[in-house]
């Protein structure tokens, strides 16, 4: 085809991608600024709330005193003096973490029972499909404080609600990421199986669970991290653990215990992780063997 | 494995048991590191039920409770007089935050991403900075949404600027972190050829990582923008604005049907987003084959 230049050629492809990139940017420039207006965003306030912003920064911080840093509880600008409400937050945050696990377990288990039904190529009935997809979306959307509110309106103040409102939420959010693993499968070694005539629990047993199992192992340490997460703004309704502690500080003006807790919530995210992240790398070595 | 026991016999068994040993050595470890996994997994239920338990009565009268929450939530009382003005508007509110903090959050982590990331920020003084920005990743994204919502609240005042400012910090800390590893993933190769024809550090990380980042980045922003829509919601409990404010108000005032209504459009929302951002995949993630110059028969045969 000599009749086109390789140049034209080249032109008439980049001016098609010039337009479409032009006409994304209008278009996401519309939607960005028509956010705006809704949210109600205006240079002004946040020009003038930065400062705001700046000095509660600096009004959390801690006084800290050089000479008498390890003084004992009573000197002001001491370790101690900062940290007096240790002994209550520490266990509140081991609260916290409890809640985390013991919810991302529990959501992973039931999810991983809900996920091979909920997917397309377990040849189970549609209306049993449809019907845990369903639910599974119901649970996800209703955020998790809305179902902390109605636990604790249920069974009152306590650790129990705070778990079960963040298992359903996650429930939810699992069982998605799940059966779209299950659904992504190969289906060769569940065929092999058929043509030996084996159930309809083996075909799931032996054929697709080997290949979802360390995807779903995965994505559970990233649930905990999440959930973690997740679980400390749980108290601000009654959930439990160390978001109430939180919640106390910032509404009572207890600016230092506004930092120190959340220099605990960031110092417990990051080792979460840092230890799924490593967990999830070996993980995947091992998957890859 | 598919073979009920009883088809193979005992001495069968034995002589298979001699022959694979490697492999039945294998399947006991497994199953003695399931079983005691499960053990231990079992432990810490009665453990954490033990120490954060309900007593028998609170567990009957909150199970009741629950029982007739969620039946009120399927009988509909009243719905002409709803008022579905307020309801769609939270909802549009809701989108606005999601939008606006999402973008601002992408413009901001985008630039600092390369910053944060290891193979851009390749000498010592600049891996330095990097380190830095990653720590303040790690501060962004570790504090959750609604608690930087009540931090905003103090400095912007109450409303739905207070939760963009909080879905701006927490997602620019996430974004950036995530951004910064797909930089770190791609192929060298590209950027070695572009430094033999001399191009600059910043044409090499524009065409060089970027290029090949960029499905990443869309696919990363996309997700980000249906997750924040779920969980924006709880920005409202806190007074951030949004449809958090309708379910908490109806919840406290035990109109469990307009929960109900809510969940449910919230839910047809986002899979509308759902589909939309699968669009956006499919033609600019998984991307358009471009024929080459001069060949395109063969391509699009192909």
């Amino acid at each position: 085809m000599p009749s086109q230049t390789f140049e034209s050629y080249y032109q008439s492809i980049r001016q098609r991608q010039k337009r479409e990139s032009l006409l994304w940017s209008i278009g996401i420039l519309i939607v960005y600024f028509y956010s705006g207006y809704l949210s109600e965003f205006s240079l002004s306030v946040v020009w003038q709330g930065i400062p705001h912003f700046f000095d509660y920064l600096s009004d959390i911080l801690p006084t800290l005193h050089l000479p008498v840093l390890f003084a004992d509880g009573h000197t002001k600008g001491s370790f101690a003096y900062w940290g007096y409400r240790l002994n209550i937050q520490i266990p509140l945050l081991g609260q916290t973490i409890a809640i985390a696990i013991a919810a991302t377990l529990f959501s992973s288990l039931m999810a991983t029972f809900a996920s091979f039904p909920a997917s397309n190529n377990t040849q189970i009935h549609w209306s049993l499909r449809y019907s845990l997809r369903s639910i599974a979306a119901f649970c996800r959307t209703m955020p998790e404080l809305a179902w902390a509110v109605m636990f604790v309106m249920a069974f009152g103040v306590g650790p129990i609600p705070g778990f079960f409102a963040l298992f359903l939420h996650s429930f939810g959010c699992q069982t998605k990421l799940f059966y779209e693993t299950v659904e992504v499968a190969s289906d060769k070694p569940v065929r092999g199986l058929r043509a030996l005539g084996a159930s309809r629990l083996m075909r799931m047993r032996y054929g697709l669970w080997p290949q979802v199992a360390p995807t779903f192992m995965s994505y559970t340490f990233m649930r905990l991290e999440t959930n973690f997460r997740q679980s400390t703004i749980l108290g601000l309704v009654g959930g439990g653990g160390i978001g109430q502690e939180l919640m106390t500080s910032i509404k009572l003006d207890h600016y230092d215990q506004v930092s120190i807790v959340l220099i605990q919530i960031i110092l417990v995210v990051s080792l979460l992780d840092f230890i799924s992240g490593k967990l999830r790398h070996r993980l995947l070595k091992e998957m890859s063997v | 494995m598919i073979n009920h026991s009883n088809t193979i016999s005992t001495s069968e068994r034995s002589n298979n048991e001699r022959q694979y040993a490697a492999i039945y050595a294998s399947r006991r470890r497994h199953m003695v590191i399931t079983f005691s996994l499960g053990l231990i997994i079992l432990f810490y239920y009665i453990f954490f039920f033990y120490f954060n338990g309900l007593t028998p009565e609170q567990m009957f009268q909150g199970l009741d409770k629950l029982g007739q929450y969620f039946a009120r939530m399927f009988i509909w009382r009243n719905v002409s007089q709803w008022p579905f003005g307020y309801y769609f508007t939270q909802i549009a509110v809701t989108l606005g935050i999601v939008f606006a903090g999402t973008f601002t959050a992408t413009l901001l982590a985008l630039p600092l991403s390369f910053l944060a990331s290891r193979r851009v920020m390749n000498t010592f003084v600049l891996a330095s900075i990097s380190v830095v920005i990653r720590r303040l990743f790690d501060i962004m994204r570790g504090i959750d949404m609604a608690i930087w919502g009540m931090i905003f609240i103090r400095a912007v005042g109450m409303g739905p600027l207070a939760g963009v400012m909080a879905i701006f910090i927490q997602d620019t800390g996430l974004l950036g972190k995530l951004y910064a590893e797909s930089h770190d993933a791609v192929d060298k190769r590209p950027s070695r050829g572009l430094s033999a024809l001399g191009a600059n550090h910043l044409q090499k990380h524009r065409f060089g990582i970027f290029t090949q980042s960029f499905p990443q980045f869309l696919a990363l922003t996309l997700y980000q923008i249906e997750s924040n829509t779920r969980s924006a919601a709880v920005l409202g409990f806190v007074g951030a604005g949004g449809i958090g404010l309708v379910y908490a108000e109806n919840m406290r005032l035990w109109n469990w049907d307009v929960v109900m209504f809510i969940t449910l459009v919230l839910v047809l929302l986002v899979m509308l987003m759902d589909k939309a951002s699968e669009l956006l995949r499919k033609k600019y993630i998984i991307g358009e084959d471009i024929p080459l110059f001069n060949q395109p028969t063969q391509h699009t045969e192909k």
